[in-house]
């Protein structure tokens, strides 16, 4: 003991344990520490961190509030289900209709979507509501934390009384505790007593304290969360529930059960006997595609936030979203992911903030970072197309560059400005076609104008093909839609746009006026859309359509088709002049982050291949020049397990030992021994052995092989595939 | 005159029991002879089974409290270990001569049985209950098979061991040949407690008619219930509970003056469909009882409510999908005849060819069985259209099936050892999972061909 004090002049050899005697010692690396560490282009790294924190901070933020609105409509309901049911708890027990029905524990099944990793969020802010405004007694439960019966009324217990819990379960490390306040009761009991002692210091309390702070009811119900009912052990939830029953005169317990599949899964895990033993209401939470859509359109579809990703990026993200998880949460984490890489890896980023912001920094923009607005693929394809005057200027000078900059920055965000109320409205149009040929989503719009130009695809001509079609009442709701959508743009350009479609609005009225419904009544049937949705046969649509084709042409257009054709002709002009890709615009790349491939490489990992890769073709990894080989040429300098590991590939599967370790030797001693030292060969090397058994047994250890009792000397593969 | 003439017993406690408790007359007079006067020794210990419902633990709690005679109650359920159980009883005779009030607690520590004993000895000592018959009423007494091995011999001997006077009362569902009881154990006295019939549970039901109403009021009403009922519920206590819950639509034309209390064929026409329905909704727990409650007094919102079967659709991510119908296909196939269905050109390979005797029924019937996770990804690779990438997110997402307990891991979760999967879904899910995205999965099984 006494060494520890002079420790460095202990000659001993000891072990010896300093703890840290000031706390600074060493400062540990702070999040932008890491940030700047690796930065490839160092340009601004700081501001480039603090913007990106900030502006991630506003995008949580966001999300953060969306889901509160999505949540509340479910939660709302719920907390009138707890109401409910606490007020039935508290009914006059002696009527006689409450005497004779079996009390029965309120349950709440919420069905919440195969997404579980969403859960979590969603359960915990409903615990808060819950703690906020019914009752201060919630507990939250998990499947992996209740085994046995025994640990959740342990948990339960230990959540709702704190640290007064006394759960003598047997437990031996708990012998110690405060053995003369032990109480001898079964968990259930003791919660039921701690509950009662509770409300009737309140009660007391409250009658002292006559104003009405008070928010909970008088006898707050107990709500028990379950987070994940599936994986819950049916004898556990069973017992637990038939345990609580015994209680459910005293104690005004309320289940939730969070469940990820479908309602059925109460049957299928409880008994008829248990079941009847519970009042079950179900609950349903938005859907996750929904709440996708939410979330793209309130952080993507907006100007609020000057990042913006790529058609490709985004697509990734959707595509794990709808390919493999359906978790709104990992979304937002590809998103921030994507808004960290951005800051990361583009230099000329800490010109990715509001025009205002950004303005001002360009001024002081450094001559290196001139010159990374000079390399910019986009920017030198502007400088082509500029005269040679203004070329060599715009090269030269960097003052000039960045007046120049600056209006093309100004023109970049007041392209966004109408891009997305234009991409809305184009939405409104296109949203509720027959068979969807520009998508359901707005989202799949999105993409398909930022892949190219979308005007020139063939889905945008068949959905302007059934456009033309439109019935009145359908097109002026539309109309009508639109001049919402660009009456709440900030966008001055769009001022005029907003101006003529209420011009056609007005025009559509009059119509109505003069030309009596005769007119497009003899048409026959006045929505041929109507009637192609009835059609859901490809083959009829196509028919249809044609016959539509043909009878336009040959009757002479009446008033309202005219100009529905004008409206539709005007739509057509706005995507051209407004819903352009980005990547045709200069100096997208300071806002768009279009490196699909990273956020695949991150967000999509595929281990698998990744190990194949190294072991089949180390060079990949390694980058060492002689292991660079072509086909199927096996270096002898390549690691041992690579060469055990490309030698296994060709066998089947039961792999000989012998025939292998032969194999091995014989590359391994491929150039070592030109001259075919036959005699030293057949003896095989002691090293060599070794070496072979350690690559073995590293395989081994990977899951590629594994021993077996099929056959003495030999393993089993347990990959399929050769090279 | 009491039905039961026992001259160690009042007769004023008779009698109330006979009022409290109907139908139940020849056990009681079974058991009242067995438990013979106050200080005399009884049987060391009881076992009464049958099934949920008829009366157990209600008529011995009713008959031990009726005659004052000092005992403790455990419910094995809520008592899940030995520890807890110990403690329970002797806690509760402990409080037994003070008043409920003030809550007495039992401070010793009770880990074996040995304890057990040498406390209980003690606490009769304290509480003066030597000379009477101590009964210790074991409740779900199938648990204790499940908790330690000595338990049910040590409580079935527990007369001999702490020399005391006491009985054990068991009371369980299962029949006492069931228990298995382990070498040294004491045989019981058993005693069954039949179901009731139509006509006891008649006379059982009626007994708690509403104040409101007249007691040949409410007995036509549960005659009717029964009616309905009896051929799927003999259970008292589902009984009690949907008479209670239908009786105010029963009601509804009396109190509305459109039918008088006698109008019985009138009542009946009123009743019987909404009592059909019950049986489909209400009694299998589709709707809670307060639903059905509100809907019941024209609640216009729960009016189309869905039962909880009815939403039996999950939305999977797409290649979810997949990986479900694969596990299907795989739980479901024969590996042999993979071939047959996933190369491209199998030749022509009859059903026949491949038919093995065994083999003539269904794979269906059988139900699934366990597949390697090697043969899962290569039916996935060959039904999904494009190439699928081995990705960290398709294993991920067979582990998240797991947990939906859509597949289910089958043995030793050996990770490297290849594990093996069954797919638990219904043929019906997977249809409809198939169609969301245009596979025609029937072409695919081999039970289907
Ligand atoms: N003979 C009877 N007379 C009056 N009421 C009865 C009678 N039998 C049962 N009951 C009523 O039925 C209810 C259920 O009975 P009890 O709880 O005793 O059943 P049990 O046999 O213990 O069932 P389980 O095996 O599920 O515990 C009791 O609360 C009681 O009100
Ligand atoms: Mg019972």
């Amino acid at each position: 003991m006494d060494d520890t004090r002079c420790a460095t002049s202990s000659v001993s050899k000891g072990c010896f344990v300093f703890k840290p005697s000031n706390k600074k010692r060493k400062t540990s690396l702070t999040t932008a520490d890491y940030f700047n560490a690796g930065l490839k282009d160092v340009e601004d790294g700081s501001v480039r961190f603090e913007t990106s924190q900030s502006l991630w901070q506003e995008m949580k933020l966001e999300t953060e509030q969306l889901q509160e609105e999505l949540n509340k409509k479910l939660f709302d309901s719920l907390i009138e289900f707890l109401r409910k049911s606490q007020s039935e708890f508290q009914r006059e027990k002696n009527e006689w209709s409450c005497r004779t029905k079996s009390s029965e524990i309120p349950a709440a099944a919420l069905v919440l979507g195969v997404n579980v990793t969403d859960h979590d969020v969603t359960l915990k802010s409903l615990s808060e509501i819950l703690l906020a405004s019914v009752t201060p007694y919630v507990a939250s439960l998990q499947s992996k934390e209740c085994p046995g019966i025994k640990q959740l009324l342990q948990k339960l217990l230990v959540q709702l009384m704190g640290q007064v819990a006394d759960v003598e379960l047997d437990s031996d490390e708990e012998k110690q505790v405060q053995v003369s306040q032990r109480r001898k009761r079964c968990p259930m009991a003791s919660l039921c007593g701690w509950y009662h002692s509770i409300t009737k210091t309140n009660l007391t309390r409250s009658k002292k304290r006559t104003s009405s702070s008070f928010q909970h009811l008088l006898f707050p119900p107990v709500v028990v969360i379950l987070k994940d009912m599936e994986c819950f052990t049916p004898k556990v939830l069973q017992d637990f529930i038939t345990i609580s029953s015994l209680y459910s005169q005293e104690l005004p317990l309320i289940l939730l059960f969070g469940i990820a599949t479908s309602p059925m899964i109460i049957h299928r895990m409880l008994s008829h006997s248990v079941s009847s033993l519970l009042c079950i209401e179900l609950f349903q939470s938005v859907s996750c595609t929904q709440h996708l859509g939410t979330v793209i359109n309130k952080l993507l579809l907006t100007t609020q936030f000057p990042f913006r990703m790529s058609g490709k990026v985004l697509q990734v993200l959707t595509n794990i979203f709808l390919y493999h998880d359906f978790s709104v949460q990992n979304f937002i984490k590809g998103l921030q992911f994507s808004v960290v890489e951005h800051f990361y890896s583009q230099a000329l980023s800490v010109l990715c903030c509001h025009l205002s912001e950004a303005k001002k920094r360009l001024k002081s923009l450094s001559h290196n970072q001139c010159e990374n607005i000079r390399q910019l693929p986009s920017f030198m394809s502007y400088v082509d197309l500029q005269d040679s005057d203004s070329q060599i200027k715009l090269l030269t000078s960097d003052s000039f560059l960045k007046d120049e900059a600056k209006i093309l920055l100004e023109d970049l965000h007041a392209y966004h400005e109408n891009y997305i109320p234009v991409l809305k409205c184009l939405h409104e149009f296109t949203c509720c076609l027959p068979k969807y040929p520009l998508g359901k989503q707005i989202r799949e719009l999105h993409c398909a104008c930022m892949e190219k130009n979308v005007w020139e695809s063939e889905e945008y001509m068949s959905a302007f093909e059934l456009l033309r079609m439109l019935a009145k009442d359908e097109l002026m709701a539309t109309l009508q839609k639109c001049v919402e959508i660009l009456n709440s743009s900030s966008s001055k350009q769009l001022s005029n746009t907003l101006k003529k479609l209420e011009e056609f609005l007005a025009r559509f009225e009059c119509l109505e006026g003069s030309v009596s419904s005769e007119e497009h009544l003899k048409d026959g049937n006045t929505s041929p859309r109507k009637a192609l949705q009835k059609r859901t046969n490809l083959y009829h649509l196509q028919k249809t359509l044609l016959e539509l084709k043909e009878s336009r042409r040959s009757k002479k257009l009446n008033n309202f088709e005219a100009l529905r054709l004008e409206v539709v002709t005007f739509l057509d002009s706005l995507v051209r002049d407004y819903l352009v890709p980005p990547e045709t615009k200069t100096l997208h790349e300071i806002l768009y982050f279009s490196s699909a491939s990273t956020l695949r490489r991150h967000l999509n990992a595929a281990p698998r291949t990744a190990l194949h890769m190294a072991l089949n073709n180390p060079y990949c990894y390694l980058k060492n020049e002689v292991l660079k080989s072509d086909g199927g040429v096996i270096s002898n300098l390549a690691p041992d397990i690579c060469i055990a590991y490309r030698l296994h590939l060709e066998c089947g599967r039961l792999i000989n030992l012998y025939d292998w370790l032969e194999a091995f030797t014989t590359v391994v001693t491929a150039t070592e021994r030109t001259d075919s030292d036959s005699m030293a060969s057949r003896q095989v090397d002691e090293v060599i052995h070794a070496r072979f058994i350690r690559a073995v047994s590293e395989l081994e250890l990977l899951g590629f092989i594994k021993p077996t009792k099929l056959k003495t000397d030999h393993v089993a593969r347990l990959t399929w595939g050769g090279c | 005159m009491p039905f039961f003439e026992y001259p160690d017993y009042p007769e004023t406690h008779l009698l109330e029991l006979e009022k409290m408790v109907l139908c139940r007359e020849s056990q009681i007079s079974t058991l009242l002879s067995v438990f013979g006067e106050r200080e005399h020794f009884s049987f060391p210990s009881i076992f009464i089974y049958g099934h949920t419902a008829t009366g157990k633990t209600y008529v011995i709690k009713t008959l031990l409290k009726i005659f004052k005679l000092p005992h403790v109650i455990v419910n094995c359920i809520e008592c899940f270990t030995s520890r807890l159980l110990f403690e329970g009883i002797l806690s509760q005779l402990n409080s037994h001569c003070s008043t409920l009030e003030k809550e007495f607690y039992f401070r010793e520590h009770c880990d074996s049985f040995n304890d057990f004993v040498r406390l209980y000895k003690q606490v009769t000592l304290d509480q003066d209950l030597k000379n009477q018959t101590v009964y210790i009423v074991v409740d779900k007494a199938e648990h204790l098979r499940e908790m330690d091995v000595n338990l049910l011999a040590g409580f079935q001997r527990l007369q001999e061991l702490t020399d005391c006077n006491v009985t054990v009362l068991f009371l369980s569902e299962i029949v006492w040949e069931k228990f298995r009881p382990s070498t040294g154990s004491f045989e019981p006295l058993t005693l069954n407690f039949p179901n009731y019939n139509k006509g006891e549970l008649q006379r059982i039901l009626s007994c708690d008619h509403p104040p409101k109403y007249s007691d040949d009021f409410y007995s036509s009403y549960i005659n009717i219930l029964l009616g309905v009922f009896y051929i799927v519920c003999r259970d008292l206590k589902e009984l009690r509970h949907l008479a209670a819950l239908n009786f105010p639509k029963y009601c509804e034309p009396v109190v509305k003056g459109e039918a008088k209390e006698s109008d019985t064929h009138r009542l009946w026409k009123n009743i019987e469909p909404h009592l059909k329905k019950a049986m489909q909704t209400v009694y299998l727990r589709e709707i809670s009882s307060l639903q059905w409650e509100r809907m019941q007094q024209g609640d216009k919102e729960t009016g189309q409510l869905k039962g909880l079967s009815a939403q039996a659709h999950v939305e999977l991510p797409y290649y979810s999908k997949f990986l479900l119908i694969a596990a299907y296909l795989a739980s479901y196939n024969p590996a042999r005849t993979d071939k047959r269905f996933f190369l491209k050109h199998h030749g022509k390979i009859k059903k026949t060819n491949f038919l093995k005797k065994h083999e003539k029924t269904s794979n269906h019937l059988l139900g699934p069985k366990p597949f390697p996770l090697d043969r899962l990804l290569a039916i996935l690779y060959s039904i999904v259209d494009r190439r699928v990438a081995p990705t960290a997110n398709i294993f991920s997402q067979i582990t998240s099936l797991v947990t939906l307990q859509l597949l289910s891991l089958v043995g030793h979760d050996d990770q490297l050892d290849g594990p093996k999967y069954k797919c638990t879904v219904s043929l019906d899910f997977i249809r409809a999972v198939a169609r969301n995205v245009n596979f025609d999965i029937i072409k695919y099984l081999y039970d289907f061909l």
